[in-house]
């Protein structure tokens, strides 16, 4: 009775598993990462100290048609103080994300600057995230995203 | 006590449920664009505008003007460039360019600043001059149409009138083409 109570809180994620959950495969900055709708290579990053972190992208449209906007929440970063940030904005060097063509942007997450983040080092961790078609009453049908298929650490440029 | 089955009744129910099918089954089959093709000349003569298409081209480098300074947009795939003049002759005055491949990937046009007309306002009767810029893979050229539509239809329509240009065959120009603003009246 107890092994059984025991093995249904660990298959369900207790004990261990929930205090670690899977973030994405390691993967060296670079790498073509597949996700349903994006191919995604994390390039470079950037620290601007106290200010914002910005992760440079090459993102291609896997969807037959264009758009503007990336799907929300599709890269977070982790910081050495072990915070996650949701990226504040992303923008594509053409405006739009063209099908099949791959297309450089950047992700933009800002720090707090009341100065806690003033001591946030140069060792972050990017996690790129798959995605779901999600659709709403009033809204198109649009890419949400889901489970964490790859993390990459970098070291960022650190800028005044 | 016998209960007769009412056999009016029943068939009247079951014509409702086949009339209910068939109008879910022709509302699905409708189409939602009507297509009007080119004619020889690039023009589309339609009662809510007219549309004619002018000097498509195939490059790897677009030059244009911000604030009267040159810039230059490359790209190791394909720009489509092409002109429109386009007139309305209604109250749809604001109209979008896409570029549909031969199977079927769309692709909207690349918004240089102060060259596209998305989301800009014309007026009827006056025609408005302007250059189309499409980034797509050199392999997607071949087949594709440039299609023209008013981005939001006015009053009842049933059904979209889509103005649509099928490119002809184009060869890859070394220099850069120069994109330039709207102006209103022909191109110059």
């Amino acid at each position: 009775m107890v092994l059984s109570v025991t093995g249904v809180i660990w298959a369900t994620g207790g004990f261990e598993r929930a205090s670690n959950p899977y973030l994405g495969a390691p993967t060296e900055p670079g790498t073509v990462i597949q996700t349903t709708f994006w191919d995604i290579k994390v390039d470079a990053a950037t620290l601007k100290t106290g200010d914002k972190i910005t992760i440079e992208l090459t993102i291609t449209n896997k969807r037959r048609e264009g758009t503007s906007t990336l799907t929300d929440g599709i890269v977070q970063v982790r910081t050495s103080k072990d915070q996650y940030l949701l990226a504040d904005y992303c923008l594509a060097d053409r405006l739009e994300f063209s099908p099949l063509i791959p297309t450089p942007s950047t992700c933009t997450f800002l720090l707090d600057n009341d100065g806690t983040d003033a001591d946030v080092t140069a060792d972050v961790e990017v996690f790129v995230l798959d995605q779901q078609m999600s659709s709403g009453l009033l809204i198109d049908p649009s890419p949400e995203a889901t489970d964490p298929v790859a993390r990459i650490a970098l070291v960022a440029e650190v800028v005044q | 006590m016998k209960t007769r089955f009412d056999w009016v009744g029943g068939i009247a129910f079951l014509l409702c449920l086949v009339i209910v099918g068939l109008l879910g089954v022709a509302a699905q089959n409708k189409p939602d664009k009507l297509f009007m093709d080119a004619d020889s000349e690039g023009r589309v003569t339609l009662t809510q505008f007219d549309v004619t298409f002018l000097r498509p081209s195939l490059t790897q480098s677009v030059s244009y003007e911000v604030f009267g300074e040159a810039r230059q947009l490359d790209t190791e795939y394909a720009f489509v460039v092409l002109q429109t003049v386009l007139t309305p002759h209604g109250r749809d005055t604001q109209f979008q360019t896409d570029l549909r491949t031969a199977d079927g990937y769309l692709y909207t046009e690349i918004s240089l600043p102060d060259a596209s007309i998305a989301g800009l306002d014309t007026s009827p009767g006056l025609a408005l001059s302007s250059t189309h810029v499409f980034e797509l893979p050199k392999d997607k050229v071949a087949g594709s149409a440039v299609e023209v539509y008013p981005i939001q239809p006015s009053g009842l329509q049933a059904i979209d009138v889509v103005a649509r240009y099928q490119l002809p065959e184009l060869t890859l120009q070394e220099s850069a083409i120069e994109v330039a603003a709207p102006v209103l009246g022909p191109p110059a």
